[in-house]
């Protein structure tokens, strides 16, 4: 299959004052078209810094190297004026945090329909069917009272329900490459189901491809092809979804499989170190349960495997 | 909404109303006699002897104890009737309309001239932050702030009326009259609505709403005048209220200085000669301006702001 996105030796760091902290570390991955990628991790390690870094939307202080090529054409440094058709239209977000994503002063449906309107559609026949294609949309999210929300502001709307306009503001588009970032975790349980299958459906019906990032390791399961998994900054493990969470190779990930609620609950011990003071070797070397005498002293390599690779001095193939 | 209102509008009664009684009481514990600065200020020195002196206190009915006078002048005032000016022997009420419209007059100029320059220099500055504009607009502000408004508008005075000779020195007999005093009084409220201004952009384009708005592909233009404005201008509105009581009070010092006939003489010279009800005239018309432009500000905001129609607040 033919690549929509390739990532390689991606590295991103933030000037804070007069030091440079560095984030992202050579982090290389390709999404097919219509292919799911998941990337999983816990909270802080880098993976919204990935998405904000393909959609050009770092602060200022950030530094970016490597390259990401998008439909084979190179977009790591190309101008804000180039880049900004893509967004929205070829590469679409769904962003995290529901409760400041959306603008407390727009009216919802305006915030979902000005994704549209500001570039195919100008106003007329068309903005009755957008409305349209928008209320079709809330109802697949099994939103309630989709006719009267259109009208609604944030502030009058619950966080999931909040989370689900930032899903369809992602979705109107119909991009082809869409970045979602935690998109279940403002939802009752009782809902996740219907917005992990909307984005099942949008894979299916839509042929969209995604990045989906998330720390729900279910909900990765159920949408996602392959799967990454970030360690601090690092890919450690990425391969087919049924690889990785079946036969784990990396430590982290068998933890982070271990720690599912559905696999026993066994939340692994420590905490991720701080990006300001990094350990020479393997980053996950102190928390790791399976060190050798190597994982202190040198940084592992990438094994490659099938369509993915490991970093661990322990796997072998 | 409407309990509200009526709430506020009891408020701004009880405000009044502390404000006018603590002011009678100041005017009468300061040093000097009433009778006596009331002949000053008429007939200068000549005019103050021991006859005339009780002439005037007995006409006035000066000599009944303070809180007997107070409690006349409240129950009067309730009735619409503000009492008569010692000095000029006039209504207060028929003073106050005389001069009020060329406070107005100025005031509205003032804050139009104020707005006009603050809010798009706030604007610029945000948009362009640590650059050089911002810097230049940050100095300007410094030294608009830093400077007392009663020594710009003597500089100007020498600078564009003497020197120049473009404008008027002082009084309000051609159109021209107003450009130096309501320039003097708008550059004394800028500083705070600049810095409000830019305060307020930047905050608003750190927000992850104005991201997601970069992430839906829409123009800088678009994003600036539909997401960022619109978020950056309640808080502002909170400052322009404020600055319309600082125009009031600061008027009172420019009308002095470029002889403007407005409400703020009116103080200055009634306070000059203990004219007690002169002086509860203006300071309530200044008062009352004040608090009924917070009024409005609020209920500005509750119509702009969604949010506030479920925080009770507005309720
Ligand atoms: N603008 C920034 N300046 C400095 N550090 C940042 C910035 N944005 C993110 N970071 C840091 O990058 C790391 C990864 O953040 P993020 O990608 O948001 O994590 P998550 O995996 O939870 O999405 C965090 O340690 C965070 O402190
Ligand atoms: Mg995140």
């Amino acid at each position: 299959m033919e690549n929509l996105l390739e990532v390689k030796n991606l590295n991103v760091s933030f000037l804070m004052g007069k030091r440079k902290i560095h984030i992202l570390k050579d982090v290389s991955f390709n999404i097919e078209k219509n292919e799911v990628l998941a990337v999983i991790g816990e909270t802080g390690c880098g993976k919204s810094v990935t998405g904000s870094a393909i959609l050009h939307l770092l602060p200022e202080n950030a530094e970016v190297g490597g390259s990401i090529k998008y439909n084979g054409i190179d977009i790591t440094n190309i101008h804000e004026n180039e880049f900004r058709p893509y967004r929205g239209t070829e590469i679409a977000a769904v962003p995290q945090s529901p409760s400041t994503s959306l603008d407390p002063l727009m009216k919802v449906g305006k915030q979902v329909s000005e994704c549209v309107t500001d570039k195919k559609y100008k106003y007329g026949e068309h903005k009755k069917q957008l409305k349209e294609s928008i209320i079709n949309i809330f109802s697949k999210l099994k939103l309630p009272r989709i006719n009267e929300i259109y009208d609604d502001y944030p502030c009058e709307l619950s966080g999931g329900m909040n989370q689900r306009i930032l899903i369809s503001m992602g979705i109107v588009t119909k991009p082809k490459l869409l970045i979602v970032d935690e998109p279940t975790k403002a939802i009752d349980w009782a809902l996740r189901k219907e917005v992990i299958e909307v984005f099942q459906d949008l894979k299916k019906e839509r042929r969209c491809a995604m990045l989906f990032i998330t720390h729900d390791i279910a909900a990765a399961k159920c949408v996602a092809d392959r799967i990454a998994v970030m360690y601090c900054g690092q890919i450690v493990e990425i391969g087919y979804t049924n690889d990785v969470l079946n036969n784990p190779k990396h430590p982290y990930t068998k933890g982070l499989i271990a720690s599912m609620p559905s696999r026993g609950f066994h939340v692994m011990e420590g905490y991720m170190p701080s990006f300001a003071d990094l350990p020479i070797g393997c980053r996950f070397e102190p928390r790791c349960s399976e060190k050798t005498d190597n994982c202190s002293k040198y940084e592992p390599q990438m094994i490659n495997i099938k369509n993915g690779y490991v970093k661990c001095f322990r796997f072998k193939l | 909404m409407l309990g509200y209102l009526i709430k506020r509008i009891v408020i701004v009664f009880g405000v009044l109303w502390m404000v006018s009684t603590l002011t009678y009481f100041t005017v009468h514990v300061t040093p000097g006699d009433t009778a006596t600065a009331i002949l000053y200020s008429i007939g200068g020195e000549n005019a103050v002897s021991e006859k005339n002196i009780e002439h005037v206190r007995d006409k006035l009915d000066l000599n009944r104890p303070v809180y007997l006078q107070y409690f006349e002048w409240v129950t009067n005032s309730f009735k619409g009737n503000f009492g008569t000016s010692y000095k000029y022997n006039k209504p207060v009420l028929y003073m106050i309309k005389l001069r009020l419209p060329n406070t107005i007059k100025l005031g509205i100029t003032a804050f139009l001239i104020s707005v006009a320059v603050s809010i798009p220099l706030g604007i610029i500055s945000a948009l362009n932050h640590n650059r050089i504009v911002d810097h230049l607009s940050r100095i300007f502000t410094l030294l608009t702030s830093s400077f007392p408004s009663f020594w710009i508008a003597i500089i100007f005075i020498i600078f564009f009326a003497l020197k120049l000779k473009l404008l008027p020195v002082s009084g309000m007999d051609s159109p021209k009259s107003i450009v130096l005093p309501a320039i003097t009084l708008s550059l004394g409220m800028m500083a705070p609505i600049i810095r409000m201004m830019r305060t307020s952009m930047l905050d608003v384009m750190g927000q992850d709403y104005i991201w997601v708005s970069r992430a839906k592909g829409l123009k800088e233009s678009a994003i600036i005048w539909r997401h960022v404005l619109r978020n950056a201008i309640p808080p502002i509105i909170t400052v322009l209220g404020l600055q319309i009581g600082h125009i009031l009070g600061g008027a009172v010092i420019i009308e002095n200085i470029f002889s403007w006939p407005g409400v703020g003489g009116l103080l200055i010279d009634a306070i000059n000669a203990k004219d007690t009800p002169m002086i509860e005239g203006c300071v309530l018309v200044v008062a009352f301006g004040y608090t009924f432009i917070n009024l409005v500000v609020d209920i500005i905001y509750a119509c702009i702001d969604p949010r506030l129609k479920y925080s009770g607040e507005g309720k």
